[in-house]
């Protein structure tokens, strides 16, 4: 008439891997394929977020509320941070690019100025569009509070002034990405999912495509 | 007249709480059965209901999303006040059913067989406290399903997850007994509908054979993953969705059935056999024209008989506004306010739980989940599973699962 609770030792692959797992305090399989899905979904809602930022039409309340939020999904707020070592680290920088006679220009700011400059840019339109869905690496174990990966995303950017286009590149992103554990007095330990710095992998004109 | 104008008028202003199907998802759940008072390594199997009940409610949800029906939960769990045969009666009594409605029944705890039981279904303890004081406090898996059938729904589901071992000097009185009243995308979508919206008829489904007793499982280190039949049911269901597999009701129980019976279980003779998941398939093909179903539209939360869970759906509508892709992205923002409400303050903590009901996968203060959820691009809703709250009733902890497109 009971159910009865049965332990299992050898009969599913994938609770094994938890069992053994949890005996490291690894993160499992399972758990890295859900920071996988949670790091694209993060990446759409910023590279979107950006869109809107650099769009000169949309609404100022909205362009307001995701400057002020992305730094929220990177190390430290967008703020200098201290790793789980306590090394310290200037606050995380969004690199750019442009590619004028020829030449590709990279350079880095701040992610906050960054934001900020990107709502300002000269043109009297502004166009940044997701190419295509974003790559996530392996994630590898650095130390026992650590896990990194790097995701990449691709965007098409398009300036105008008045009805000129003045300029036009594709651009591939890589952001770090960190998983570090945090101890929290109250939920006790848990993995906590950051992006890092954002740096140009590639640059091309339209006509290079 | 001007009662009757008003009558018109409310007619005209709320069309669709008018039409539209439902899905009626009934949960009894025995999550605070606890384990042999004379035993104090018998934990219970309270904790294991507990993974097959949230598992369960958010599949329910999902499933309802994915074939355009309103939800209307019907869910007893928790106390004996709540987990009794006398609710149970009272809900398959009151039950109305529309022609194209579906009625989803849900059971897991305790169970038994009749000496003199004749149906391969077992019958439910609906008792908290250990141990059976009454025969009254059973009641058979197979009623359950006449009697929803009765209701004329387009589709009827009775799944337990209970043992089926003979009950010794128990014999049923057959009088008696008959009295009574969890990432869509495009395969989700297809798959919940080829079984849901494509077949009518009925279905039951046990999780052990008659004289067999059913188990819960858990990793050796303690973890609970819920009843033996559900955790596969719903494993299975969600690989079907993840890997885009056609699947059938026959096949789909074939498959937990091989996976179920990896797992041995004691028969009323002592003997260690597999545990074998019993089902009577009634179905006939026949589809459904839900042309007009729009996934895109947040649906308010339909009053349930339970607070608790009524309170969790109000909370998941006011986070579901905040993240809902189709919702205007400035009406998102002012949201927030409204949601930010609800919490404690900035100490307020929110985690969010993947399909399997423990993967954590976020853990942030409820203010920058809520920002988060303002920018999400392919966030349907959320569902809220359990919350503890401060003296105020404000949230100081939120456990939630995120609904998303693919």
């Amino acid at each position: 008439m009971k159910k009865f609770i049965l332990s299992i030792v050898l009969l599913s692959t994938s609770v094994l891997t938890s069992f053994a797992q949890n005996h490291t305090n690894d993160l499992t399989q399972g758990e890295i394929e859900a920071f996988k899905v949670q790091c694209q979904e993060r990446i759409d809602a910023f590279q979107m977020a950006l869109e809107i930022i650099a769009d000169k039409r949309q609404n100022a309340e909205i362009k307001n509320h995701y400057i002020s939020t992305i730094p929220e999904m990177f190390m430290g707020n967008g703020d200098p941070w201290t790793d789980t070592n306590g090394t310290k680290h200037n606050a995380v920088e969004m690199q750019i690019s442009a590619i004028r006679n020829g030449n590709t220009h990279v350079s880095s700011l701040p992610l906050k100025s960054y934001l900020q400059r990107l709502r300002n840019l000269k043109y009297t339109r502004v166009e940044i569009k997701k190419a295509k869905t974003c790559r996530i690496s392996n994630f590898y174990k650095v130390n026992e509070n650590l896990y990194t990966a790097t995701c990449t995303f691709f965007q098409y950017f398009t300036g105008q002034s008045g009805e000129t286009l003045v300029y036009r590149d594709y651009t591939q992103k890589d952001v770090d990405v960190y998983i570090q554990r945090v101890e929290d007095g109250s939920l006790g330990s848990y993995w906590d999912m950051k992006f890092g710095d954002v740096n140009v992998s590639e640059t091309k004109t339209m006509s290079d495509l | 007249m001007k009662k009757f104008l008003l009558f018109i008028a409310l007619c005209l202003i709320t069309p669709s709480i008018a039409i539209g199907q439902t899905f009626h998802a009934i949960i009894f759940a025995n999550t605070k059965s606890p384990g042999n008072p004379n035993n104090p390594n018998d934990s219970g199997i309270g904790p294991s209901v507990t993974v097959d009940f949230e598992r369960m409610s958010i599949e329910m949800t999902t499933i309802a999303k994915s074939i355009g029906y309103n939800i209307r939960k019907y869910y007893y769990y928790g106390t004996q006040q709540s987990f009794n045969r006398r609710n149970l009666e009272a809900v398959l009594n009151n039950l109305t059913c529309a022609p194209n409605d579906i009625v989803y029944f849900y059971y897991s705890g305790h169970g038994g067989r009749a000496m003199n039981e004749k149906s391969e279904f077992p019958e439910m303890v609906l008792r908290v406290p250990y141990g059976l004081a009454s025969e009254s406090e059973l009641y058979p898996l197979y009623d359950v399903y006449n009697q929803i059938k009765r209701k004329s729904p387009r589709l009827t589901i009775v799944m337990g997850d209970l043992c089926n071992s003979t009950i010794k000097g128990y014999y049923r009185n057959e009088n008696n007994a008959s009295k009574g009243a969890t990432v869509l995308s495009k395969s989700s979508f297809d798959l919940y509908k080829n079984l849901f919206l494509n077949v009518k008829g009925g279905l039951i489904v046990s999780s052990s054979k008659p004289s067999v007793t059913s188990t819960c499982i858990q990793t050796i280190d303690d973890k609970d993953l819920g009843g033996n039949f559900t955790h596969n049911f719903l494993e299975t269901l969600q690989t079907c969705v993840a890997y885009d597999i056609d699947v059938s009701w026959d096949k789909l129980f074939d498959e937990v059935a091989k996976k179920t019976r990896k797992f041995n279980v004691i028969d009323d003779k002592g003997n260690e056999v597999p545990q074998d998941p019993v089902y009577k398939l009634h179905l006939t093909t026949a589809p459904i024209n839900n042309n007009n179903f729009d996934s895109s539209v947040l649906a308010v939360p339909i009053t349930s008989n339970d607070d608790a869970t009524n309170q969790r759906d109000k909370m998941a509508y006011t986070l579901s506004k905040v993240c809902n892709r189709n919702i205007d992205k400035l009406d998102r923002i002012h949201n927030i306010k409204e949601a930010k409400a609800l919490f404690s303050g900035a100490n307020a903590r929110v985690q969010v739980v993947g399909f399997d009901n423990s993967t954590i996968v976020n853990t942030c203060s409820a203010n920058s989940y809520l920002n988060y959820l303002s920018m999400a691009t392919n966030m349907d809703q959320v569902v809220v599973i359990n919350s503890t709250t401060d003296n105020a009733g404000k949230v100081k902890y939120l456990k939630v699962h995120e609904i998303h497109y693919k």
